[in-house]
């Protein structure tokens, strides 16, 4: 069953799939990353990233295309990755421009943090972004991120340094800001 | 020998025959869960784990493993700067001895090593991580011109509970003032 949430759903990576995953990559708006540049990525280079993976018991990421619940197309991609089994990972995303503003992303970032929290069993979970992105910092405070790290002037790109920013969301504080949910896991420090 | 010299101590290449002296430092229980080795754990070591470590480092092409010796070549600790894929990036850790500590060695090997990434990397700023139950080693962090950059929150688990990652940074134009003659 896919992950669904008021506005989209985020399914697994299929075949048809690369065109959409190589133009968010190949665009420099929607690629925010700069270890991720030259803007070359081909649709043969996503098809072997994603499609060309093992089945396997023992993952530490999940990596998600997000469509429209409405009429099934594909916006985007969401991924959380680095998982320490039972204690933290990462989650992120990238969407086409088209689905800025549209509450899409925070409809993305809501199933990724209740998938983690819920089925992962994370005690934190963390958002990498930097200070040239406002966007991503917004929605994370919008989220219920708090600004954990500021490293300043450690990312370049476009022309300049930005800040990087790591944001974390602890656990108690993810259920706090959810009411309808119920933490059944026990903090054994707690 | 071709190591980076201070009055203190030398930072020279880890070679394959420093396993067994370095395992004794590292094996110091005061050490468990700040040795910076990958994995860190907080249980006993074991030297195969040292060896390996060593021959990641000596494989490593993003930065320096060095052994910190005394002015005798006794092996004191390691110091590490490594910027994974971006040189503009550096994150640095020095380890030293417990039974050495309070000796300066430590301050030394770190002021040799960001001396290093400084002068001799592109570096924009140089990063270093300890453990929010470190109390020490925030205190050096501190003293040798980081600044606090923030605390990633419950990264694992120390002595009976949760512990945060403290984060502080350097930017290349602090380093440089701070080597300015003063008065």
């Amino acid at each position: 069953m896919p992950l669904e949430g008021e506005l989209v759903r985020l399914r697994e990576i299929r075949p048809g799939d690369e065109p959409l995953l190589a133009s968010l990559r190949n665009n420099l708006a929607t690629q925010a990353w700069p270890k991720a540049l030259p803007p070359d990525y081909t649709e043969e280079m996503v098809r072997r990233r994603y499609l060309d993976r093992d089945y396997s018991f023992d993952r530490k990421d999940g990596f998600f295309a997000v469509e429209w619940k409405a009429d099934d197309k594909a916006i985007g991609y969401a991924q959380y990755s680095g998982v320490e089994p039972r204690l933290r990972g990462w989650v992120g995303l990238a969407m086409t421009q088209p689905a800025w503003g549209t509450g899409a992303s925070r409809d993305v970032m809501e199933l990724l943090l209740r998938f983690c929290f819920e089925q992962l069993g994370l005690r934190v979970t963390m958002l990498g972004t930097h200070t040239g992105l406002p966007r991503m910092v917004g929605l994370a405070e919008k989220l219920g991120f708090k600004v954990a790290v500021r490293l300043r002037r450690s990312v370049w790109l476009g022309g300049e340094h930005h800040d990087g920013l790591v944001f974390d969301m602890l656990r108690e504080e993810y259920y706090a800001a959810r009411p309808d949910l119920v933490d059944r896991l026990p903090d054994p420090f707690g | 020998m071709g190591g980076f010299e201070g009055s203190l101590v030398t930072l020279r290449s880890i070679e394959s025959e420093d396993v067994a002296q370095l395992h004794g430092v590292l094996e110091h229980r005061e050490l468990r869960g700040r040795r910076y080795l990958e994995p860190e754990h907080t249980g006993p070591l074991g030297q195969a784990e040292v060896k390996k470590q060593i021959e990641a480092w000596q494989e490593q092409r993003t930065g320096l493993a060095l052994a910190v010796t005394s002015r005798r070549g006794e092996i004191l600790g390691h110091a590490v700067a490594e910027w994974d894929w971006d040189p503009l990036n550096a994150s640095v850790a020095v380890v030293i001895d417990p039974r050495r500590w309070g000796g300066g060695l430590g301050g030394e090997a770190l002021t040799l090593l960001v001396d290093w990434v400084f002068t001799e990397t592109v570096a924009t700023g140089v990063a270093c991580w300890v453990a929010g139950w470190n109390q020490r080693g925030l205190r050096f962090a501190e003293r040798h011109g980081f600044r606090l950059a923030g605390a990633e929150r419950r990264t694992g688990v120390h002595d009976g509970g949760w512990f945060d990652t403290v984060v502080f940074d350097q930017l290349r134009e602090e380093w440089v003032k701070s080597r300015a003659p003063r008065g």
